[in-house]
């Protein structure tokens, strides 16, 4: 149940299915290389690779400067403090952008081709 | 603004492509039956269904109440403000329930994978392993061991590894430990280096008063990863790509070079204390160091004549010969009730001199890496430095230039107290050797009765004919054996399945049962396959467990096998039919069984427990290393093995003794070369039968 709730939170918090499943993992397990993330979530590595890219980019893991690269989670407080203060700034920029993004909405009008 | 943007937008607030796309289709069109939007959006309702369904969960769709419904969407400026909103409060949630997410958290924090995930690699060159070594350092959270030669030392001062100890930002938590060897030659710089340390790392020197070896080299981080070199341990390899070493965080085998590492670490002194013994020429009070070699030899020889009690010493491989050439003294000394221990590394050569000398004194197999040390009677110790080659026909190292001597009863039994553990650890010699285990054979239909299981009848018949019928066909060289495997390699024939055909590296050794061993005598035998053979390349194993027939002969069958290509599992079931092998073959990931070969060392080494037999009492082994150290001539064989069904198979080798250390979670076993071979060319072809070529 705990482990559940953990992965519901992460998901709301905007994090994919794969994204929370490869940071539980290396927050659990430590650091790995993405090899062995794929062998142990048995996700191809086509799939890991972006989801690791973005979790980087989003700083929730971390990579070793070195070769072989080993991927390493940042401590859960710290990940969970940080979505819960992006998820405040991304209500807060819809608030802010909402003229913006009616007029744009106006003017655009449904194209069945696309 | 294209549609494009507006969907990106949609998409950024939280909708999936298609749920971007069905809500703007909606917004834009007004309400529409499901039919209908499955033909504008081109997607069956089978899609769109579960699509309706969470967006009007997200409550930015709504349905109708007639039949057919129609879905309708809620104005964009609307779910805006429905958005901004739901973030707002899904993070306000998770915000005010972080307390119970961390503890949630803390729950299943499950403890670090020991060896599901463990995994071998191999570092080659000298700047790849210093490289990885400073890595290593940086990871580096409570505890960083170091076993290494001067040499090795010194290089790691020339890559900066010590500069990365001293900037590391935890270093006044971390214990860096350092066991190094310190001699008269190296003295000065051993010094400066010293200086130039930071107070963070503890060097211990080794004791080198009996000889305790520098073995193996080794880096261990936080006990949860090892460097292990494979390359020479005693001297730095000249060129920089013959540096070879194996990085491993399989905890089981992290473990027992842990505790080797404490063990070392305990019976070392700080080196500032070596440097003053060295410097000052005194090791410890009446302890003496004799330049001149008569004076040493009377000496010696008057004190072992007056031995009353015991002896014990580390002989060198060739001292046993000349014990055995001229045994008068230690049979003398016996009958007097002088009680012999001799260690020594045993090989082919003296085998036959260790089994004689052990009808009136024990004698044990050690690795060749002690100096010359003798005890006797507790009481007086000495010890010489001489190389094996000035070893004549004398006993006693009367050439040696420096003969350590002392009666310090404090000093003798440290001493005594060392050489005695390494006596527990030895291993005792045996006439059946490794060699004559594999080519023993079976004839005619035997019951088994497994050792294991307390003499009980093992439910196997085994009813092949013969297993390992080996039958010299006729006499080669290293050359031939060296062609034909060339040949086939570049043979097309060897696409033909029906004759199948594996060349590549053999290794067996035979694990004794002993206090260190908890487990029936094992015969180990591997196989490091080209990826030129009819399966392609595996590395795999054969593990035999030594079984009682009824007709009391003992023989070693093979209980289990491990591979880890599953293109030769049928393969394997097919050489081990009617055998316990044939129905426990476990397919190993690539990188759990690792195998290779390095210069003079065949390094097996699994990250997986491997079950042994499925008796009511499990046997199972743990991850573990085994090193096969080639030593003597090169020998070649060839001959016809008779398996089941009157399947043979036809074997060329060239092949070595080889020493033998298996590294488990319990300790390091150190075998003789006579229990331990590895064949560094190897070709196996099945002889077509009679039913084969019809």
């Amino acid at each position: 149940m705990s482990l559940e709730r953990i992965f519901k939170a992460l998901i709301e918090l905007g994090l994919s299915q794969t994204d929370a499943c490869v940071y539980i993992y290396l927050a659990t397990k430590g650091s790995k290389s993405a090899n062995q993330i794929c062998d142990a979530l048995n996700i191809k590595k086509q799939i890991i690779y972006p989801s690791v890219k973005k979790l980087r980019n989003n700083r929730i893991i971390a990579v070793s400067s070195r070769r072989p690269l080993i991927f390493y989670a940042v401590p859960f407080e710290e990940v969970l403090d940080m979505l819960i203060k992006k998820k405040f700034e991304q209500s807060e920029e819809i608030l802010e952008t909402k003229k913006e993004l009616v007029k744009s909405w106006k003017s655009v009008d449904w194209n069945n081709n696309k | 603004m294209s549609q494009e943007k507006i969907l990106e937008i949609l998409r950024n607030l939280g909708l999936k492509k298609t749920e971007a796309k069905t809500y703007f289709y909606l917004a834009k069109r007004g309400p529409k039956k499901a039919n209908e939007i499955t033909k504008a959006l081109k997607i069956t309702k089978q899609r769109l269904y579960p699509i309706l369904k969470n967006l009007q969960n997200k409550a930015i769709v709504n349905a109708t109440l007639n039949r057919p419904a129609k879905f309708y969407a809620i104005p964009f400026e609307k779910i805006l403000d429905l958005f901004a909103k739901a973030k707002f409060e899904e993070a306000k949630i998770i915000q005010q329930n972080k307390g119970k997410f961390l503890t949630d958290w803390e729950s299943i924090r499950l403890p670090k994978d020991q060896d599901v995930s463990a995994k071998f690699a191999i570092i080659k060159g000298r700047n790849y392993i210093y490289s990885k070594i400073q890595q290593m350092i940086e990871e580096t959270t409570t505890q960083f061991s170091v076993l290494s030669n001067f040499s090795g030392l010194l290089r790691a001062e020339q890559f900066g590894v010590l500069d990365t100890i001293k900037s590391h930002p935890l270093k006044s938590d971390i214990e860096f430990r350092v066991i190094t060897e310190v001699s008269k030659n190296h003295l000065g710089i051993m010094k400066e280096l010293l200086d130039s340390l930071d107070s963070c790392i503890i060097i211990k020197g080794r004791n080198a008063d009996i000889g305790l070896p520098l073995f193996p080299r080794m880096i261990i981080r936080d006990n949860q990863e090892i460097l292990y070199f494979i390359s020479s341990q005693t001297r730095e390899p000249e060129d920089q790509h013959d540096f070879e070493a194996i990085l491993t965080d399989c905890i089981s085998l992290v473990k027992p070079f842990s505790s080797l590492f404490e063990e070392l670490w305990k019976n070392s002194s700080v080196i500032q204390q070596k440097i003053l013994e060295i410097e000052t020429g005194i090791s410890a009070q009446r302890t003496l160091i004799i330049e001149e070699p008569d004076i040493a030899l009377a000496k010696y020889n008057e004190v072992l004549k007056n031995a009353q009690k015991n002896i014990i010493m580390i002989a060198s491989s060739k001292e046993i010969l000349l014990y055995r050439k001229n045994p008068s003294l230690l049979k003398e000394l016996t009958k007097t009730g002088v009680k012999i221990k001799i260690m020594a590394p045993i090989s082919r050569e003296n085998l036959k001199a260790c089994l004689d000398l052990a009808e009136f004194c024990e004698v044990r197999h050690i690795p060749n890496e002690y100096m010359k040390t003798i005890i006797i009677d507790g009481k007086h110790l000495f010890q010489f430095k001489i190389p094996e080659s000035q070893i004549k026909d004398e006993i006693v190292a009367v050439s040696s230039k420096q003969t350590v001597y002392s009666n310090d009863f404090e000093y003798v039994e440290k001493a005594k107290k060392m050489l005695l553990d390494i006596w527990e650890k030895a291993v005792i010699p045996s006439a059946v050797t490794a060699g004559s285990i594999i080519e023993h054979h079976l004839s005619g239909s035997e019951q088994l009765i497994n050792k294991n299981s307390k003499n009980k009848i093992f439910n196997l018949v085994y009813t092949s004919d013969q297993f390992y019928k080996g039958t010299q066909t006729n006499t080669i060289t290293e050359k031939d054996v060296i062609s034909k495997i060339e040949a086939y390699k570049k043979s097309s024939e060897r696409v033909d399945d029906r004759n199948i055909t594996s060349c590549g590296t053999l290794g067996y050794a035979l694990i004794r049962s002993h206090k260190n061993f908890d487990y029936p005598d094992l015969l180990i035998i591997a196989y490091d396959i080209d990826e030129e053979s009819t399966f392609g390349a595996e590395n795999a194993l054969i593990m035999c467990l030594e079984m009682k027939a009824v007709s009391g002969l003992k023989y070693y069958i093979p209980v289990t096998v491990v591979g880890d290509n599953p293109k030769a599992t049928n393969g394997w079931k097919k050489y081990l039919a009617g055998l316990p092998a044939r129905n426990n073959y476990h397919l190993f990931k690539r990188d759990e069984l690792y195998i290779q070969t390095f210069g003079n060392t065949f390094f097996v080494g699994w990250t997986r427990s491997i079950p042994l037999l499925s008796t009511k009492k499990p046997l199972v082994l743990p991850p573990s290393v085994l090193l096969l150290e080639a030593t003597g001539k090169i020998q070649s064989r060839n001959f016809e093995v008779t398996l089941h069904d009157g399947l043979k198979q036809q074997h060329e080798l060239n092949y070595s003794d080889a020493f033998v250390t298996f590294i488990h979670q319990k300790t390091k076993y150190q075998g003789p070369s006579t229990d331990g071979s590895f064949s560094r060319d190897m070709y196996i072809e099945d002889l077509l039968n009679v039913h084969d070529q019809s």
